[in-house]
């Protein structure tokens, strides 16, 4: 065997010369290969998060444009510019350091469906002819843009007069206003026990817009049951429990839609 | 993007529903089973008229909304002394003023009598004091003698706005009265009042049954010692004999169009079902079976009938299709069914079936499904038949002795006597409504 050896060193030595040019390339090549770029480059989004964004960081123009396109929209229709500064007031009060550019993008896909909800708000409220009881329409669409942040897993925004630290605090807050909510409206639901079995599997729901002083400032049948009498049952109960359990001052909302859904079982 | 968070309350569950809309959804179910509670305020006499024919309004009309199961009626007597003596039709503006009644609804009203005191006039009104709102307002006019039908109509108007289906407080009912000590046919409003019996013939008179524009009842007759078929008006008039072949002319039912008339006959202890033209000629016999058929019950659309047939070796319900084709069994719990009742939307079959000796009622869907037992606990129950408007039925039973007709709802609730009156009662069918 030991004859066979010698060609071979000599051709390991070349075989090695080869491998470490071929490493070398190799090295190179993925340096500037894309895909390890965007690895590296996350970090690198990372650190722009981090930033304060009152900083023109060049990594938010791109996103900043696009709430400024989205805004002027329902602008038109029910709100003025107090609403476009709260948005604008309210992403840059947002120094959660953790959140990564994914995040943020989130919240931004978040706000724009708020938005595009608002501008459907705004046509059904037409719709329901009921503006001219509204005396402050800014104040809808300040509720439903507050809100989103509340559906964000980690309920990043809080509103900005709410009195709550932590988003868990808020959330016992609000369940516990809706609870004597569910409880008074429920207390008013009344059907004569021989009209029930006409009215099995019906289902109307009626979203009612509560206020600080526990007035129903708003209310309209968002599904009808094809029951008109049961319909009127359902909103008969809602006026019944009128006055609402007031909104807790805490929560720092003028105003809060809540959706009820009255099933006879 | 979409987080729900359900929290359970108690045993009823409250459902919160955060989604990205931000409105939260809450359920509710199980509604508290109460009456709506009808304030009714003093009628007000109008002119010259008479104080005790309001009075009379006013007790047919709270008697009307008691019976119909579906309100609490809040007498006037029972208000608040301010209240008590506010009458007539209040203005919209002032409702606030009913609050204290204690009522959801407000229904006030006015009589009045032409001075020759021939003519009626009866106004009413209905408020929700709930919404602060104005609901319905009706007058009605006619001659004097038809008040209580007059009345009714404000009832029947008031059902329609409050419960969605118009009342049934015109109608009648008709049955077999023992009163007498013989079998006559005997007709009475849907309250027991006017109470009328239709055949005085010291024979044997059963199964009563309303032809479809409700002018006119049938029923078989053993006057001429053969049952036979007869026909008379509302008020007992001019009786004729119009269905007389040999043996049984018994349990007639008219198609819906009033052409035709399915009924049963039979000789020699076998029955069948036949279909004969309204004037009693051309029988068809629509079954063939070695069994036994009776209590035919044409459906509200006048495509099946509904039989009892004994060819499986008990009594069952059976439907076919008005051809007497397609024949299927309706019934399988029990091992004796008999009289059914279909309702007028078509989509239930009443009947009687015995259970542990005793007979009940009972209702199952056309389609076999939904069986429910509707009476228990409470002697024997038979004979059902549907109000036209399909939510009480009237049946004849011994709960409180000898055989009474009662009125109960169709779940079975709110039973009542129909009158008063003394003497066995058998075999109630419930007219039309009459406009």
């Amino acid at each position: 065997m030991s004859p066979l050896r010698r060609p071979y060193r000599g051709g390991l030595l070349r075989m090695s010369g080869v491998s470490f040019v071929l490493h070398i390339a190799l090295v190179l090549l993925l340096s500037l290969n894309p895909w390890p770029t965007i690895v590296r480059a996350r970090p690198d989004a990372y650190m722009v998060t981090l930033m304060p964004v009152s900083l023109p960081e060049p990594e938010k123009k791109p996103s900043l444009p696009v709430i400024k396109e989205e805004i002027p929209k329902p602008v038109e229709k029910p709100i003025e510019k107090p609403k476009k500064d709260d948005i604008i007031e309210k992403i840059k009060k947002t120094p959660r350091k953790e959140e990564t550019v994914e995040k943020e993008k989130d919240s931004l896909k978040h706000l724009q469906e708020a938005i595009e909800e608002i501008r459907k708000k705004a046509a059904l409220d037409e719709i329901q002819k009921k503006v001219a009881r509204r005396e402050k329409v800014e104040e809808r669409p300040i509720v439903t843009v507050t809100n989103p942040p509340l559906t964000n897993p980690s309920l990043t925004n809080l509103p900005l007069t709410s009195s709550l630290k932590s988003p868990s605090e808020r959330e016992s807050k609000l369940s516990e206003y809706y609870s004597m909510i569910w409880t008074k409206i429920k207390g008013m639901w009344t059907i004569p026990e021989n009209l029930l079995k006409e009215m099995a599997g019906l289902e109307t729901v009626v979203v009612i817009t509560t206020t600080r002083d526990g007035k129903i400032k708003d209310m309209w049948v968002e599904k009808r049951s094809g029951n008109t009498l049961y319909d009127q049952m359902a909103m008969r109960a809602i006026k019944k429990a009128e006055p609402l359990p007031p909104i807790p001052k805490e929560l720092g909302e003028n105003t809060l839609e809540i959706g009820i859904r009255f099933l006879p079982d | 993007m979409l987080k729900k968070i359900i929290l359970i309350f108690i045993p009823i569950c409250l459902t919160f529903t955060f989604s990205a809309e931000a409105r939260v959804y809450l359920d509710i179910n199980a509604p508290t089973l109460i009456q709506i509670p009808i304030v009714l305020s003093k009628w007000k006499n109008v002119g010259k008229t008479p104080a005790t024919l309001s009075e009379k309004v006013y007790e047919i009309l709270a008697n009307d909304l008691t019976l119909s199961g579906f309100f609490r009626v809040i007498d006037y007597q029972h208000l608040p002394l301010d209240l008590q003596r506010k009458e007539g039709i209040p203005e919209v503006l002032f409702l606030k003023e009913w609050m204290p009644a204690g009522g959801e609804i407000l229904l006030a009203g006015e009589t009045f009598l032409d001075s020759a005191g021939l003519n009626l006039r009866l106004k009413f009104h209905l408020f929700d004091l709930v919404e602060q709102k104005h609901m319905v307002g009706k007058e009605y006019e006619a001659p004097l003698q038809n008040l209580r039908a007059m009345v009714h109509r404000i009832s029947d108007e008031v059902l329609l706005q409050l419960t969605g289906e118009k009342g049934i407080h015109n109608t009648k009912i008709a049955y077999v009265s023992l009163q007498t000590g013989n079998k006559e046919i005997s007709i009475s409003d849907f309250d027991g009042a006017n109470v009328k019996q239709i055949t005085n013939n010291q024979s044997i008179n059963i199964s009563p049954a309303w032809l479809p524009d409700g002018k006119k009842i049938a029923f078989t007759s053993y006057l001429k010692r053969n049952p036979d078929l007869y026909l008379t008006d509302r008020e007992g008039k001019n009786p004729i004999r119009f269905s007389y072949y040999p043996g049984l002319n018994a349990s007639p039912s008219w198609s819906p169009d009033g052409k035709q008339i399915v009924l049963m006959m039979g000789i020699e202890g076998k029955s069948d079902i036949f279909l004969i033209d309204a004037n009693g000629g051309n029988p068809r016999r629509l079954t063939r079976g070695h069994g036994n058929e009776a209590s035919p019950k044409w459906s509200p659309d006048g495509k099946q009938i509904a039989f009892i047939s004994d060819r499986s070796g008990s009594p069952q319900v059976y439907l076919m299709a008005a051809d007497g084709s397609d024949v299927r069994r309706l019934t399988y719990e029990g091992s004796y069914n008999t009289n059914p009742s279909w309702s007028p939307k078509g989509d239930r079959i009443a009947f009687c079936g015995r259970v542990g000796g005793r007979f009940n009622i009972f209702t199952i869907g056309t389609d076999g499904s939904g069986l429910q037992r509707v009476t228990s606990n409470s002697g024997d129950n038979e004979s059902p038949s549907w109000s036209p408007d399909g939510r009480y039925l009237a049946f004849s039973s011994t709960r409180t002795g000898g055989s009474k007709i009662f009125i109960m709802h169709a779940n079975g609730l709110n039973p009542r006597p129909l009158t008063q009156a003394k003497g066995g009662e058998s075999s109630p069918a419930w007219s039309p409504r009459f406009e």
